[in-house]
């Protein structure tokens, strides 16, 4: 056996984490060789990080240092097979905001990929919530759908003021949220935007929020699925605090649907992001559907933890 | 200990300006007025902790988590592109970001200009927007001076009453944006401290209706 005492805090949550995603049937994906720095070109759009750091290979082909590894998997993915459950470890490459130089970064990250069912994407999240309950005692997972603001933006036909009204969202600001509609949007979808921009209650109040504010607009389809992702942790008898706010992620374009993070007391931002991602998937397999979220467990260095 | 909200609070004239607001809402603590060196104050009654820091690092506490909650002026938020939640405008200090320069330099004529400022990174995304190139000369204060001594063609600085512009011969060409003190918050802390974050929220939002008066 080895001796506990030889292993740095890092390293034993990194057994602990890889211990629970195999427990619930996560096969370890190992990423051996690197992607053309064209390939993360062409797919910007859903890379959290625009700065890529490549070498020229051996070739003269131009190759980059993995800025991600969610898009390797998919472009790597076995379309026959019906449904992969994968976990990774690996190093990437990024420029965080507080350092401007590239840093290696150790990510854990899920992903369930293929033709899934609800309770497929249901379980990634009741995981993500595991993986916070593993690394602090009081963590929140705070959970956001992604297509009902998409939906109503075409609805209020907003689609000019996308990127502002999305911002607002990001820094919960009302004022700037209503200085941007007072010239696009009708009283009723102002009132709409207000409510759920300012939104922030624990999952169950917050499905019953979410219902008052959208009793107008159609949107019986999202109310439902939330419905039944609340069952879904219910039954499971999921410890954790979720909430329901609408300010959360950066890359709309990544996260057609639910998207979520998680946060810890102590650590300022967030150190768990993801969420469904079935768009991006489909350009490599119409039948196919994705969710999978990555802990960025560099960030607890603030907290003292590793 | 109680583990109330860390509030950090801009030093000089805007502080005292958001100090006052406090006090209103019941978030007064006495020493913070007192005329010494020190820089943290603890309010043992509440549990809340004050700290006095320069105005352009506000954001920089609350958003690095030091700080729950600040007030800081919306050209800081802009300049540094801060990760926070912008809860409230309190509607102090309000001043504007403008363009200025001298009567006779053809501001509008021109799609090349040397530019001296303090908010290098507002000045960039606004002429990048407006379709003009742009040369960035980053000062530290006194920027009415740059066009005068021909360091720059024009200057993007805060304009509140317009006295020293016009005390230095020049004219606002162009507006980028008003400027005004905002309550912020740390995105984490919205969760963990929500409750007293939006109790803040609503007070300071029942002022301006004068129900607290």
């Amino acid at each position: 056996m080895f001796k506990k005492e030889l292993f740095t805090n890092k390293e034993i949550l990194s057994f602990k984490l890889r211990e629970l995603f195999s427990s619930h049937g996560y096969a370890l994906y190992e990423m051996n060789s690197f992607e053309p720095y064209s390939f993360y070109l062409e797919n910007m759009d859903f890379l959290s990080s625009k700065d890529i750091l490549y070498f020229a290979d051996k070739d003269g082909t131009l190759m980059a240092l993995k800025p991600d590894i969610t898009l390797s998997i998919i472009k790597n993915l076995d379309t026959t097979i019906d449904k992969h459950k994968l976990y990774y470890s690996e190093n990437v490459y990024r420029v965080p905001k507080s350092f401007e130089k590239f840093q290696e970064i150790l990510q854990f990250g899920v992903e369930v990929i293929g033709r899934l069912s609800d309770e497929d994407m249901f379980s990634l999240i009741y995981l993500a919530a595991k993986s916070l309950a593993i690394i602090d005692d009081h963590p929140v997972l705070l959970i956001s759908d992604n297509s009902i603001f998409q939906k109503l933006i075409e609805k209020a036909g907003l689609s000019k003021v996308h990127d502002k009204v999305f911002k607002a969202f990001q820094e919960k600001n009302l004022m700037q949220l209503n200085e941007v509609l007072k010239d696009y949007a009708d009283d009723e979808n102002i009132k709409i935007f207000n409510s759920l921009l300012s939104l922030h209650l624990p999952l169950r109040k917050g499905i019953r929020e979410l219902e008052r504010i959208l009793e107008d607009v159609n949107f019986r389809d999202n109310i439902e699925y939330l419905q039944d992702l609340q069952q879904y942790l219910d039954d499971h008898d999921l410890q954790t605090d979720v909430f329901l706010d609408f300010s959360i992620p950066e890359g709309l374009k990544y996260y057609d649907k639910i998207s979520f993070v998680g946060i810890i007391p102590g650590v300022s931002s967030e150190i768990l992001r993801g969420g469904e991602y079935s768009n991006l998937v489909k350009t490599k397999e119409e039948s196919y559907q994705a969710s999978g979220f990555a802990i960025y467990l560099e960030k607890l260095n603030y907290k003292g933890n590793l | 200990m109680k583990d109330g909200l860390r509030i950090a609070l801009p030093k000089g004239r805007i502080g005292k300006e958001v100090y006052k607001t406090l006090k209103k809402i019941g978030y007064d603590h006495d020493e913070i007025l007192e005329n010494n060196r020190k820089l943290v104050f603890y309010d043992k009654e509440r549990g809340n902790t004050y700290f006095l820091v320069k105005p352009s690092d506000v954001a920089t506490y609350v958003e690095y988590g030091a700080a729950d909650i600040g007030f800081v002026g919306k050209d800081i938020l802009l300049e540094n592109n801060s990760n926070v939640f912008e809860l409230y405008d309190l509607n102090i200090g309000k001043c504007r970001i403008c363009v200025a320069g001298e009567k006779d330099f053809p501001y509008h004529a021109k799609n090349h200009l040397k530019v001296a400022t303090i908010f290098p990174n507002i000045s960039r995304n606004f002429f990048l927007s407006s379709g003009k190139t742009v040369d960035i000369i980053t000062l530290h204060g006194s920027i009415e001076i740059a066009p005068l001594v021909r360091l720059s063609d024009v200057i993007v600085d805060i304009v509140e009453t317009g006295t020293t512009l016009r005390e230095n011969n020049l004219i606002v060409y162009q507006e980028i944006c008003p400027v005004s003190t905002r309550y912020i918050a740390n995105k984490v802390s919205y969760t963990f401290k929500n409750e007293e974050i939006i109790k803040i929220y609503n007070l300071l939002d029942s002022m301006k209706d004068g129900t607290d008066d």
